[in-house]
């Protein structure tokens, strides 16, 4: 127990260290001070207020004076949430990390303690695992703050442009309708269904059904090469029936064709009559050249082309 | 012509490369550069190379570049794409060598 208390202490020294770090600088304008600002406009104090104005200039420019001042709280906020996001998100992997390394590196070292050690390091990369999956957004979190920013934007553009109206128009009620909205495009269960909707939408749109792709094998560059013998050899046979002026010359190509195809298991494949049917023949034979994984089955195949009298390289 | 689509194995750039250059039988990589029809997708972290079939068997290879890419001299492109190698999504441009 004690030799555990050891081994854990310097990954303690570790997590402790990191706890203050962050990736960005502080806030001029910090969330308490933003916070002081808005509480001099409670919004049932705000509209009362604006009802003793006797012009629309004069409640205008109070109603831009308390919206800028939500904004500022909504902005500083929201500034807050992603310090502490990313700071939890980057702070938590390091600390864990080095923690994780401190550990096992020392247990190498530390042969008394090395199990302990092991055993600790062992329950620290787990707990970041859970963290992660916890936390879920490691990787998926610039995605997901990019769309909250872009949400964030727009409602703003929604109430700078309603700022530019005379009271009469964007009323005050309008605003801190529009300003629940923008502190509300600030939540990550909002972008989630964003991106969830733009991964339906960008499915949808997809031209491409992945679902009926057929896996290649890799092959090495020497079969890769043979097949391409082949594939070559019979095309060229395919290519002198088409320009071959003599019929039944042409006939002899097509029936070399005819035979790779039957080769390839075109048990039905007769000798072609035409250039499309030859080149379903064709098609099939590539077919199966793809399918051809190993030297073995390439060397019969191989074989079987040579009989059909097919010249290869 | 048609197209086949084939998922295509291979957890780095080159042997992608390779297995997209030795599936060129009787069928090329798709040249249309059709931004919903890339030669080059990814899909589920698998990677997909679309080909225009029913051609003859290209006398050259292929070689596939992150992008921006400098073209390979006398090279000309085929179309760009997404790959995903590594666990990263990158950007790719698939070049015809002369």
């Amino acid at each position: 127990m004690v030799r555990l208390a050891y081994a854990l202490f310097p990954a303690s020294l570790l997590l402790a260290g990191c706890t203050s770090f962050s990736g960005a600088p502080d806030p001029v304008i910090t969330v308490a001070q933003a916070d002081r600002m808005v509480a001099l406009y409670p919004p049932d104090a705000v509209i009362a207020q604006l009802a003793t104005y006797e012009t629309d200039d004069e409640r205008t420019t109070f109603r831009n004076r308390v919206v800028s001042a939500y904004l500022m709280a909504s902005d500083a906020k929201y500034g807050q949430f992603r310090r502490d996001i990313s700071k939890n998100v980057k702070g938590g992997n390091i600390a864990f990390d080095l923690a994780t390394l401190g550990l096992t590196g020392l247990a190498s070292r530390w042969t008394s303690a090395a199990k302990d050690l092991a055993a600790s390091a062992t329950v620290l990369g787990g707990a970041r695992a859970s963290l992660n999956r916890e936390l879920y957004f490691e990787r998926t979190l610039p995605t997901l703050l990019s769309l909250m920013d872009s949400s964030r934007l727009t409602v703003r553009s929604d109430i700078l442009k309603g700022l530019s109206e005379p009271e009469s128009l964007y009323t005050m009620q309008d605003a801190f309708s529009d300003l629940w909205r923008y502190q509300s495009a600030a939540s990550i269960d909002g972008a989630i269904q964003q991106a969830a909707a733009a991964a339906a939408e960008e499915a949808k749109q997809a031209k491409l059904d992945y679902s009926k792709a057929v896996a290649l094998c890799e092959v090495s560059d020497e079969l890769g090469k043979g097949r391409k013998d082949i594939m070559r050899a019979v095309e060229k046979e395919a290519r002198a029936a088409a320009t071959e002026p003599d019929a039944a010359k042409a006939a002899e190509h097509r029936a070399v064709v005819q035979k790779v195809a039957v080769a390839t298991g075109m048990a039905d494949a007769e000798v072609a009559a035409n250039e499309q049917a030859t080149n379903s023949q064709l098609r099939a034979i590539s077919d199966y050249l793809l399918t051809v994984c190993s030297p073995e089955t390439l060397a019969t195949f191989r074989s079987a082309v040579t009989q059909a009298g097919a010249q290869l390289p | 012509m048609s197209d086949d689509l084939r998922q295509v194995p291979g957890n780095s750039l080159d042997r992608i490369t390779r297995n997209v250059n030795n599936a060129e039988l009787h069928r090329r990589l798709n040249s249309e550069n059709d931004p919903e029809r890339p030669c080059l997708s990814t899909n589920g972290g698998k990677n997909y190379a679309l080909f225009e079939t029913d051609v003859d068997t290209p006398d050259t290879e292929l070689v596939i570049l992150p992008a921006p890419a400098v073209p390979p001299d006398g090279s000309t492109a085929i179309g760009d794409g997404k790959l995903t190698i590594g666990g990263q999504r990158i950007k790719v441009t698939a070049f015809r060598l002369p």
